[in-house]
This record gives C-alpha cells, structure tokens and sequence, in this order.
C-alpha cells in the first residue's frame, strides 16, 4: 500500500480496496520500523492521524468526501499545526506547541488530509542538508550516508522512503526542489503569493514560498489545489481564482518552446547530470517540443544576492525569538540582556546564527546601500533577465542541482560550498516564479533532478509539461527502497 | 513609482559609517576579513550571545560569507529601483474590524514565566 | 547674552480605530492586560500583519486637512531593536515613503499674532505595549494589548521659538485630530503623547545648536514646562562655558528639571529596510478626493466664518473654535437664542469655569446648549437680571429644566413693571434722607457711584428682581429731581 500515489489512494478509498485507517496504520507502522534509518520525521502524531482516518472513512461511507478525504500526508515541520508541536527544527522552539493551524493546514485539512506528522528539516529552513536539525540530520534513503538536500529533506525523504505519499514543504532558495532533486520524488514551488505564508514560521518573507513534494506531478498537482488560494490573513497572498492545477495534466506539448540556459551548463555542473538533462531535453522534443538556447546573464549574481536579501529578512523575522513569550529561554538570566543573549545564543544552532549576524551587517549603518539595497537591485536585473527569456520562450528547463546527493558532513563546516548547491534554484524564488523539480535518471545510483521553470502563475502549465514526461518515462517511480 | 507620484521627503537612514580611504579605492569589493570586534558589535545588535572560544571561527565565517557577496560590487546598477518584493503588486487593505477575542489562557500557556496575565522578564530599567 | 530656543515636535495620536494596525484585535483602553494581544500582536511565530484601511482613512484626512503632500505610494519599514514590549523585535512604520509628506499649519499665539509651522511629514506605525514595573520578584509584568494599536507620528520642523509656540502648535494638531475625529487626542490615556527636540542658539545665529530630545511628554502643562526647564537648563550650561550633548532627557514634574535618559539602544543602529510581509499602499486619486469631500469644517475655516456670520472677536472666535465640542455647543446655543454675544459670553465664561471646576469636558456638561439658550433668551428679553440668571444657571447644573420651568418655579421673574419700581424707589427715598442729602450736596462725578448705595437697598428688597436697567433710570430720574 505505501507505494501507491495519491491518484491511486483516492482511487482505492473510494473503490473500498482499503480504508483510510488501514492506510495510515500501515504507514504508520512503517514510520515507526523504518524512520531511525533516515530520521525523516520529528514528530510522529499518531493519535491525530487514525482520528482524521477515521473521520475521513465514516465520510467516505457517506459519499460526500472532499477531494483527499483520507490521503496521509506529512506536513514539514516549519508549517504551525495547532496543538502538535511546531519545532522548525530548533532547539529554539523545541516545546513549541502552536495554538493554531497554518492556513495550509486548514485547506488540506478540509480537503480532508490525514496529518501524519511533522518532518525534519534544517534548522529554520536554513540549510541545503538537512544536517542543521536539533533532532539530527536526515538521511537520503537512497543512500543513507548521503544527505538528502534541504531544507525540506525529511519531507523529501519521507516520499523517498514510502512513508508519505505526499508532503508539505517550503522553499526559500531551492528548498522543495533541491531536495525533490536529491531523492528522485516531484517537488513544485509555486509562484510567490500563490500559497498563503500564514502560520508558515518565515524564514525569508519576500522568498518563502510553500508547496507540495510528492511521487508525481499529478499527485503535486491534487495537493497544491488544496494548498493554494486567496488567504486575507498574508498581505502578499495573490487574489486570483481558485485553480484545478489537475485539469490540463494531458495537453499535448507539441510546439511548446523550452528554453535551455547556457549558463546553468557550464563550469561546476557534473558531467554525469548534464547528461541526464540533455537525455530528458530530448525525450520533451520527442513530446512535440522545440528547444531553444537561451541566456540569463545575471544568474552567477543569484546566490550573491540571496545571501544578502534572505539573512537580511531572516535577522528581523528572528527577532521576536526571545525568551519572552514562547519558546526557549535560558537558566536564570542575570538581566534583560543576558536574557536575549543567552536565549538566543543557546537556543539557536550555527548556521541561524551565522545567517542573522550576516543579515544584521547588511542592514547596519553604512552597508545598506552597498549590501542591501545593491541586491535588491540585483534582484531586478535577475527579473528581468525571466522576463526577456519569457518573451521567447513558455517554460525553461535545466539541472535542478550542480551535483548529485553528497556525504553527510562534507558540507557542513563550509557554508560558502553549502551555498553553492542552490545556484540553478535561488534565482526563481528572487524573481518569485513557480518552478519543479522532477526525476529523470539517475547518476552512480543517485537521483538527478530536472528543473522546470515557468512564467508567473504558469503552475498548471509546469505540471503538465512534468506529467507528460512522466507519462512517457518511469525514473519518478525508480524506488529508494525495497517496495 | 509611477510619474503623478509625489515625492516625499522623510527622516533619513542611520547616517553612513566612514567608508576608509582603502576601502573606498577597491571598487570591486567592500567587504574586508571581519574582525573580532565587528562580530561582537553584529552579535550584541542581535542580542546572541557568542563564546570567546569561537569568535574566530565565525569572524572567519562571515568573513567568507562576505567575499561571496562581494560579487555584488562589481554590478553596475544605476539606476535601477530596488526590488523588495518579487510581484509588483499593491497592498490590499483590511476593513476595520475586530475579529479576535480572548486568547490569553492558551499563549500565556507557552510563556516561560508569565503571572497574573503577564509576561515577566528580568527587571527593565529605563 | 541674548538666547533663542528652537523647537521641533514629533507628536504621536493615537487613531480611533476599532482594531490594531496589523491585526485583527481590539484597541479598546483599559482591558485586563494581555487579552487584546492576538497571534499577531504577540509576535507568535508564523503570524502575518495585514494593513488596516481605516488607518490610512485617517491618515488621509489629516494630510488633506494640513494641506500636506499625499504619499499616494507610502511603504511600510522594519525599525529593528530589542525590547520586551516590542514582541516582534522591530517596530513596523514608516521611513522613506510616508503617508504624509510636508505640509504647514497656522497656530495663534495669546498675543493675537499667528505664525505658519512646517510639518515635515507624518507617518503611520504600531505603538508598543507597557512595562509595568511593579515588583513581582524583582521582575518586570508586560502587557501587550498596546502592542499594534495604530499611530501617526507627526512630526513639525523646528519652527517654533518658545515653549508658548510649543504648546499653540500642539493645541492645533489636537484641535485637528478631534475635528476630523481620527483621535479622541486624550493625553491622560496617552492617546496623544508628544517629543520634544529643543536647542538654544545665541540670537541671530544661524547655525542650530545641539539639540535634546524631551520623551513622552503627557499634558499640554507639562510640554511648556518641560521645554522651559531644558530650555533653561541647556542656556545655564552653555553660559557656564560647558557644551551641550545630544541625547534623550526626560522631564521629571516633581523637581521640574529635565534629567539624562540612557538610550533605549547603546549602538542605536535600528537596520530599517521594507517590510517584506507587506506591499506597498497605493492611493488613488479617486480615493483622495472622496475623502476630501468627507472632511468637516476645520478650525480655521470655522474661526473665519464666525468672526463674519457671528461678529466675534478674533479673540473670541480662536477659543470657541479650538474644540469642535465648544464650537458646535455654541452654535446650538446661538441657533436657538439668535444672540451671539450673550452666547460668547456665557460659554467662555459661565460655562467654562463650570467645566474647569468640574474637571470636565463640555460633551460632559450638565447644563445643555439648548438649556443654555433657553436662559439667552430670557436674558436678551429682559425677564432675567444678570443676577437672576446666574442663579438659574445654578439651578440648571442640577436639573435638566428648561430657564422657564426655573424661573416659574423659583418665581425668578425680573421686576421690570415701572410703577412698582418706582414705588420702591419712593420708599427707598423716604427712608433715607441723609443719604439723599450727601447725594444732593456731592460733586457731580461723584453721584453715579452713590447711586449704588440705593440700587442694593432696593434690590435686596426686590429679592434682586429688579430690573437693573429700569432701575437706575428711575432712580437717577428722582434723585436728580430732587437737586
């Protein structure tokens, strides 16, 4: 049962092959047999999910189910869950238990969803590892002494591994597709504003975005219909009509023009991945495609500009963990002071650490202009560089990463090389475009990912391009682990 | 900004920090090796506290961090608007309305140490 | 040597709205600590501000009514810093691109003469919430119910020379606000706090000197003395050849001095960049204008038009109009009495010491406009001596009775039937012979003034009904008949 998509368990839900408390009793079992190997999960919530199966079976014997009625999904553990604990993965929040659903939560949970739990991740979504976590990093079940990308690596590891059909996940820099890449499942990040950002701790307000990760493009497409919407309580949600994102799955792709950017094939990518790409290229051209060279010269500035705009946000967004009103707080502060400071120094790992005192010198007095200000405006020039390329072409397609699943622990006392694992991804979440990440073969037994980007609020086009594909290859459903 | 806009007049930023003489001929890079005492300024900005142990170790860091963001300089940007948010989009605003009630029983709840409904902290002295 | 003070003020008035800045939760004054502070307010994590329109409503309405430039696209900013009633870690207000630009505003100094201050400009943030210091445990309670209540912080270039100036300007940002009805502008609940930046130069220096700034100054008394106190204290040390250190002081109203406040952030480095959580405000012009159309009469205007329709002073029309209560008071009076003069004179005089005595506003008074009118027009149609009135006046701070209803109950009729006067005055006469004899025998300037002995004999005798005016025709008639 735990190799079946979403397509599949609703299917079978509906046909009575199986209930849903039988689904997530098997799944939780699973979780419970296997997750030490990859620790893909901080919390587990059993209780919660056999009582959402069990209400979603009595609804499914009364015929008025919502479109997932039953289907266990997994939520990362950013995404506030009301009255389960919601840790980010920091020592920081590790007894935070939120009195309130993220708005995501609030859909799926009306679509029906059944909450599995709430995976692992670097530590506040800072990382491309998911080696940060206070719980301990997070294995590639593909290869256990192999990370699985991050930060929303137990959500990918979790679908890797067959212990969730689908998760929830968020991506600030390549979060939902890097790993996605590492770990052969689909991760989609939608446009920025698609998925409300409420209840979703923020790590980088203007980059955050949230989306699925699952085993097929039509599976991400059933759980970002019931992710994304209008939500008035995120001031930069977009007001725009609900969408199917699974009606135009089938369209043929004939004369669908690719863009394929030269600068995402050249120095630092691995031979062994650029040959997985230029073999997918290939088979899209098969589809009735047409590829066309095209250039996005500021993409070297992407990574510069990221880690200039995202600590900055990060710096504020981190303020309010003080030790006041929830979370962490130190023994016996000797005053206010020492309070925040200790709070805050103890509370949070490394890498968070680093990242706020980079975003603090940014914004200080006199690196404004020169740090700050200059990456926003090179976030225009990034922009503008999509737009032009969407003029010519409907979607752009390369690498998701530069290299395939590396060793736990080589990265993680360089963050400038960790850095480095986002540089195809980054640059869609400062332009705000949607963009997917999908399997398509793999290199010394370890996952590539092809990267689809496509034009603002162009996710059902994406997915339909990435189900195609999927249509007429089978890497997606190459499994980790013995099924 | 679109051309009818008028153009405002506001307090201005934090004035700029003395940019040295040397710092100011490399055009192409700004960013020196950060010292000790830079990080133990950023860190108190931010109220984290960091070892004296390891103060060199994330001096070296951020030192690294820095260099990679120097590639910035080397852009010539004139004239382009800075971008805070990736969709050029408006603000829509709420309706004055209350909407929230009473919930101080269940965030109290997660308060490290809060009495008679409020939050308590170490003495703040003005 | 001759010095010259210069002040500036930043003003802060709070909005009347019905809910905060950001969120969603009640602004109501005076409700048990930490039950108006929602997720948003207290910074919980994943929680999102969404902007209140009504707060831009008023801000609106007070540009157009300073005549200030519109900030037609204002963009909301992060002030970082540390604070325990700053939950988030930063303030989110305005910087760069204010909702009110430069505008300019009269005020009317007690000499009669008016001077035009400059407003730099005015912008919308959230307030923070309280320390309060009682002991518990040596520690420190906060409330965070003030956290996010909406502000607009105005700030005036540094026009004004006396702490006299100081206060007029004040007043009119007060009367301002209450007539457009965006603040109730009460200091004692802190709806209206002001700053102060004061510096003294020698006179005819250009150069400004150093200057302080005065926090949180609560009344209207207090701003004069406190600017008078650093004004003093800032001319007594440069006279004693010291110098001047820019800083924040604070005004002590036991001691009457001004004493050194350690600032809030030693490194003061607040990190100010936008707020990624929220787009920027556009107005448009249809918007605009239709706010235009909205706004009341406001002061000026309404001084102008009562010193032309109601023949007032400039005096008289500046204090009536300074409260839009008083000025719709007296209009209600004037409406029904049709006698402004008396009406001016009743207001401002009767009425207001009654007010002051009572510690009142004139919303709260006890004796009503049209009550008040009631007793004009007795007054103007001669029923009521001046006397006899003030005791009506009394008997109307009791009752709601109409002056008729008084008058018949007390019998407080005016004797103004000639023949009955004159008889008194007969009697009076008859009775006292030597008095009537020094006035025979007295120089003639001196005998208006000896007329007084017998107006209060008869007076006292008439129970002071009589009509003065008639009476002292009468008199002066028979005395001088009697020459």
């Amino acid at each position: 049962m735990h190799q079946l998509t979403i397509a599949e368990i609703i299917l079978g839900l509906r046909r009575k092959a199986f209930s849903s408390t039988e689904l997530t009793r098997h799944l939780l079992d699973r979780i419970q047999q296997l997750d030490s190997g990859f620790n893909s999960f901080i919390t587990v919530t059993e209780e919660l999910a056999l009582a959402q199966a069990k209400a979603a079976d009595q609804r499914l014997a009364s015929g008025e189910a919502p479109a997932l009625c039953g289907v266990p999904i997994a939520h990362k553990d950013i995404i506030c869950t009301s009255g389960v604990r919601t840790s980010c993965a920091s020592k920081m929040l590790d007894n935070f238990v939120p009195p309130y659903n993220a708005t995501i939560v609030e859909n799926l949970n009306a679509a029906g969803a059944v909450t599995l739990g709430k995976t692992n991740m670097d530590e506040f979504a800072m990382g491309s590892s998911s080696e940060s976590s206070y719980y301990g990093p997070v294995k590639n079940p593909w290869n256990t002494s192999c990370v699985p990308g991050g930060s929303s690596g137990g959500s990918a590891a979790a679908v890797a591994a067959l212990l969730a059909p689908a998760s929830t996940a968020t991506d600030t820099g390549g979060s939902i597709r890097q790993p996605a890449a590492l770990t052969n499942t689909t991760g989609l990040k939608p446009t920025y504003g698609r998925v409300s950002r409420w209840g979703i701790v923020a790590y980088a307000s203007s980059l955050d975005q949230a989306g699925p990760i699952a085993r097929t493009a039509e599976d991400a497409a059933y759980l970002l219909s019931a992710m994304a919407g209008y939500d008035p309580k995120d001031a930069t949600s977009l007001n725009r009509p609900q969408t199917d994102f699974g009606k135009g799955l089938n369209k043929a792709l004939t004369g669908l023009k690719i863009g394929i950017p030269t600068e995402y094939f050249g120095e630092g990518l691995n031979p062994g991945i650029a040959d997985r790409i230029q073999e997918a290229l290939r088979e899209y051209e098969q589809l009735g495609a047409q590829l066309q060279d095209i250039s996005l010269p500021h993409s070297k500035l992407a990574i510069p500009a990221y880690y200039v705009i995202a600590p900055a946000e990060a710096s504020a967004n981190l303020s309010r963990f003080d030790g006041i009103r929830y979370g962490y707080r130190c023994q016996a502060p000797e005053d206010l002071r020492d309070l925040y400071r200790r709070s805050r120094g103890e509370g949070f790992g490394e890498e968070v650490q680093r990242r706020i005192l980079v975003g603090t010198y940014a914004l200080s007095a006199g690196y404004y202009d020169a740090y700050y200000n200059k990456a926003q405006q090179v976030r225009r020039l990034i922009k503008q560089d999509f737009a032009s390329a969407f003029e010519q072409v409907d979607v752009i397609m390369g690498p998701t990463t530069p290299s395939p699943a590396f060793k736990l622990g080589t990265k993680s006392a360089d963050p400038v090389a960790m850095y480095l694992e986002d540089i195809y991804t980054i640059a869609t979440n400062l332009a705000g475009l949607p963009g997917m990440s999908i399997p398509c073969g793999l290199v010394d037994n370890l996952p590539v990912g092809l990267q689809i980007t496509g034009n603002y609020l162009d996710e059902a086009r994406i997915l339909n391009i990435a189900h195609r594909y999927q249509q007429v290859t089978n890497w997606h459903t190459a499994s980790a682990v013995a099924v | 900004m679109t051309a009818h806009c008028v153009k405002l007049t506001g307090p201005a930023r934090s004035p700029p920090r003395a940019v040295s003489d040397s710092q100011r001929n490399r055009r192409n890079s700004i960013a020196m090796a950060v010292d000790t005492q830079t990080v133990e300024k950023l860190a108190e900005l931010a109220r984290i506290a960091i070892s004296k142990e390891t103060l060199e170790e994330v001096s070296d860091r951020l030192g690294e961090i820095l260099q990679l963001v120097d590639q910035l300089q080397a852009v010539n940007t004139d004239g382009i608007t800075p971008m805070a948010h990736p969709l050029d989009e408006e603000q829509t605003l709420r309706t004055d309305a209350v909407t929230e009630s009473d919930r101080r029983k269940d965030f109290l709840a997660l308060a490290p140490q809060a009495e008679e409904g409020l939050y308590l902290v170490p003495k703040v002295i003005e | 040597m001759e010095w010259e003070v210069v002040i500036g003020l930043e003003v802060h008035v709070q909005l009347s709205t019905k809910s905060k800045l950001f969120s969603g939760a009640s602004t109501r004054f005076g409700a048990e600590p930490n039950t108006q502070a929602c997720a948003v307010d207290l910074a919980m994590p994943g929680t999102l501000p969404v902007p209140n329109e009504e707060a831009f409503r008023c801000a609106v309405l007070f540009a157009l009514a300073m005549n200030a430039h519109i900030g037609k696209r204002s963009v909301f900013e992060r002030k970082n810093y540390f604070y325990p009633d700053l939950p988030k870690g930063y303030q989110t207000t305005q910087l760069d691109q204010p909702i009110v630009g430069a505008g300019e505003v009269e005020i009317y100094l007690a000499d009669g003469s008016n001077k035009t201050v400059r407003l730099h400009h005015a912008h919308l943030e959230e307030d923070a919430g309280k320390s309060l210091h009682e002991d518990f445990h040596g520690m420190s309670g906060i409330d965070l119910n003030r956290a996010g209540t909406p502000l607009l912080e105005i700030v005036s270039e540094p026009d004004m020379r006396s702490a006299a100036e100081a206060v007029a300007f004040l007043k009119k940002i007060h009367s301002i606000v209450t007539y457009l009805d965006i603040s109730d502008g009460d200091m004692s609940q802190g709806s209206m706090r002001c700053d102060a930046n004061v510096s003294v130069r020698p006179k005819g220096e250009a150069k400004l000197g150093t200057r302080t700034e005065l926090k949180n100054i609560n009344s209207f008394r207090f701003v004069e003395r406190a600017i008078k106190a650093e004004a003093g204290r800032q001319i007594d040390a440069l006279e004693d050849g010291g110098n001047i250190v820019q800083e924040t002081r604070l005004y002590d109203v036991d001691k009457d001095e001004t004493r050194s406040l350690r600032s809030k952030e030693a490194a003061n480095d607040y990190r100010y960049f936008p707020c990624p959580d929220l787009l920027p405000v556009v107005l448009s012009n249809d918007y605009i204008e239709q706010l235009r159309h909205q706004l009341p009469e406001l002061p000026d205007a309404k001084t102008a038009r009562f010193r032309s329709e109601y023949s007032l002073s400039a005096y008289d029309a500046n204090l009536l109009t300074q409260e839009r209560a008083t000025a719709d008071y007296f209009e209600t009076v004037c409406r029904v009495c049709n006698a402004p003069k008396l009406a001016v004179n009743w207001v401002t005089g009767e009425i207001s010491a009654l007010l002051k005595r009572r510690e009142i506003t004139i919303s709260q008074s006890p004796v009503s406009p049209e009550q008040l009118a009631s007793l004009i027009v007795r007054i103007k149609d001669n029923t009521l001596s001046s006397k006899i009135a003030k005791r009506v006046f009394d008997a109307m701070t009791k009752s709601a009775d109409m002056a008729d209803d008084i008058i018949q109950k007390h019998g407080y009729i005016q004797l103004s039937d000639s023949r009955v006067i004159e008889k008194m005055v007969d009697e009076v006469i008859a009775t006292n012979s030597s008095q009537v004899e020094n006035y025979r025998k007295a120089d003639e300037a001196k005998r208006p003034r000896m007329m007084g002995y017998f107006v209060g004999r008869i007076m006292k005798a008439s129970s002071g009904q009589a009509n003065p005016k008639l009476l002292n025709k009468i008199l002066k008639e028979k005395l001088d008949a009697l020459l």
